[in-house]
């Protein structure tokens, strides 16, 4: 029980919770939306294998998958602000930001971080790359002519919780060591709870981003 | 040793918290833009709006001011072109053939003339006059109206070569002209009229003066748009509203020179 227990930690059930939404909310009309389908579940079965090799094999290391789906993650969230109509100019600027973080991330898989630990160099590069994506999606947003209301725009709360996330995750993984070491010798989940109130962000900014999708794409079908 | 650890764990929070303030206040900053964007989208739509209901009223008082000024037109001079040549021909004596053919000749030259001021008029019964021909000769063909009456001398005065202001500019311009003319016409007890275009490479100025009597514009009203004087508040309103710089200065007894300048269209 105690097993299942830590399989359902908040953080993966709010990602359950995200899932459950993309399918209700995300028909086929909503075009590359139906992406986050796919990679929510990704995470799910990611985060499944992750406590089963830990709980149940009792492995001592599953930091590669985690690795592979942050990679993937990252990638998808950049590249999909490339179908959001404020960014149509800026799509050569996405892919290069993408070349960027998939080299640095390959670069660090294979030279630096490896395999066998969690890379969170690459990661704390993808959030800052998702940060100044994110930055400069509201700013193109201010300089478009005609008045858009954000607060009913899916990439307005997308950018809204990745940048969130990003922002309060890139000081988590610079400082990811000390968080562990504090938990090792105070059992306060210091970590723990930063990282599920940064994801509880994330993925409600992502459920409030699917409804907008949805009913934005009512009328006409959407990129 | 835990204690070290509380102070660090302390610091990462407040670092993340701060960083998460600072996407709190960039959302803040954008919303705020935004709905800035919003107001002056809207402020900008209602001025569009403002503007073609603006020129529509001027359409509609220039076409009324031309029917008038076709109405005097007619009564005042081919009325009584037609009725002089009425007259001619029921005075005309058959029995004495050199003063009848005088007469004729007289009659015959006067309905020309009154055809050709008809077609001159029929001319001005196009709502889009002042598109088609254009600011200068429309202001022109006005001045020749009020010069026809025998009672004002006017001079259209012109100063380097002729560019469209676009049609909405000239007839909001050419609506100001004829306000101007009106009220000298009217109020001005003046015989002279005046109008100078000037076609500058990065101004357009027009200067319309008068030999009349002047007035006090303290008590019309012109030095203060806000104040009295409907037709000057009118017509500084319609310049404002392309763009246009207005000025009016009267002396007593030396006439009144009212002016507008105009930055020239790119």
């Amino acid at each position: 029980m105690d097993k299942l227990f830590d399989l359902f930690k908040p953080t993966v059930i709010a990602e359950w919770a995200t899932f459950i939404a993309a399918l209700c909310l995300l028909p086929s009309r909503v075009g590359v939306w139906r992406l986050f389908m796919l990679l929510l579940l990704a995470t799910i079965v990611v985060e499944t294998i992750g406590w089963y090799s830990t709980y149940i094999r009792k492995l001592n290391n599953n930091s590669w998958i985690f690795n592979l789906l942050m990679m993937i993650c990252t990638v998808s969230w950049i590249w999909i602000f490339r179908f959001a109509e404020p960014m149509a100019k800026a799509s050569k600027l996405l892919q290069l930001l993408i070349a960027v973080f998939v080299c640095f991330g390959i670069g660090n898989l294979l030279f630096f971080q490896g395999f066998r630990i969690y890379n969170w160099y690459t990661d704390a590069l993808g959030d800052v790359l998702i940060a100044v994506v994110c930055c400069y999606f509201f700013y193109v947003c201010l300089q478009e002519e005609e008045f858009r209301d954000l607060f009913r725009y899916e990439y307005f709360w997308l950018a809204n919780g990745l940048l969130f996330s990003s922002l309060g995750s890139v000081v988590l993984y610079i400082f990811i060591d000390a968080l562990y070491a504090f938990k090792k010798h105070t059992q306060i989940y210091a970590y723990d709870y930063i990282n599920f109130g940064l994801n509880f962000i994330l993925y409600g900014s992502m459920i409030i981003a699917f409804i907008c999708r949805n009913r934005n794409t009512r009328s006409s079908p959407g990129s | 040793m835990p204690q070290q650890e509380y102070a660090i764990v302390t610091g990462i929070v407040i670092t993340i918290i701060v960083f998460l303030l600072a996407g709190f206040f960039i959302l803040v900053l954008v919303a705020y833009i935004n709905q800035r964007k919003k107001k002056h989208i809207e402020e900008k739509k209602t001025m569009q709006l403002n503007f073609q209901q603006e020129l529509l009223r001027t359409q509609l008082e220039i076409q009324e001011q031309t029917l008038k000024n076709i109405s005097q037109e007619i009564h005042d001079n081919i009325g009584q072109v037609l009725s002089l040549a009425k007259l001619n021909l029921a005075t005309a004596d058959l029995n004495k053939m050199e003063v009848l053919q005088q007469k004729i000749e007289d009659s015959r030259k006067l309905v020309a003339k009154a055809i050709q001021d008809l077609r001159d008029l029929s001319k001005r019964l196009n709502t889009d006059y002042v598109s088609d021909m254009g600011l200068a000769r429309s202001i022109e063909y006005e001045l020749e109206l009020i010069q026809k009456t025998g009672y004002f001398e006017t001079d259209l005065r012109m100063e380097g070569n002729v560019y469209s202001l676009g049609s909405q500019k000239e007839l909001i311009l050419f609506r100001i002209v004829q306000e101007v003319i009106s009220n000298i016409i009217k109020h001005a007890r003046a015989n002279l009229i005046v109008v100078e275009l000037s076609y500058g490479p990065e101004l357009f100025s027009m200067r319309l003066f008068d030999n009349g009597q002047g007035f006090d514009l303290g008590i019309v009203g012109g030095k203060q748009p806000s104040g009295g004087g409907l037709g000057i508040k009118n017509m500084h309103n319609r310049a404002q509203l392309i763009g246009a710089q207005f000025s009016m200065t009267s002396t007593n007894q030396k006439g009144t020179v009212v002016d507008v300048r105009l930055p020239r269209p790119t």
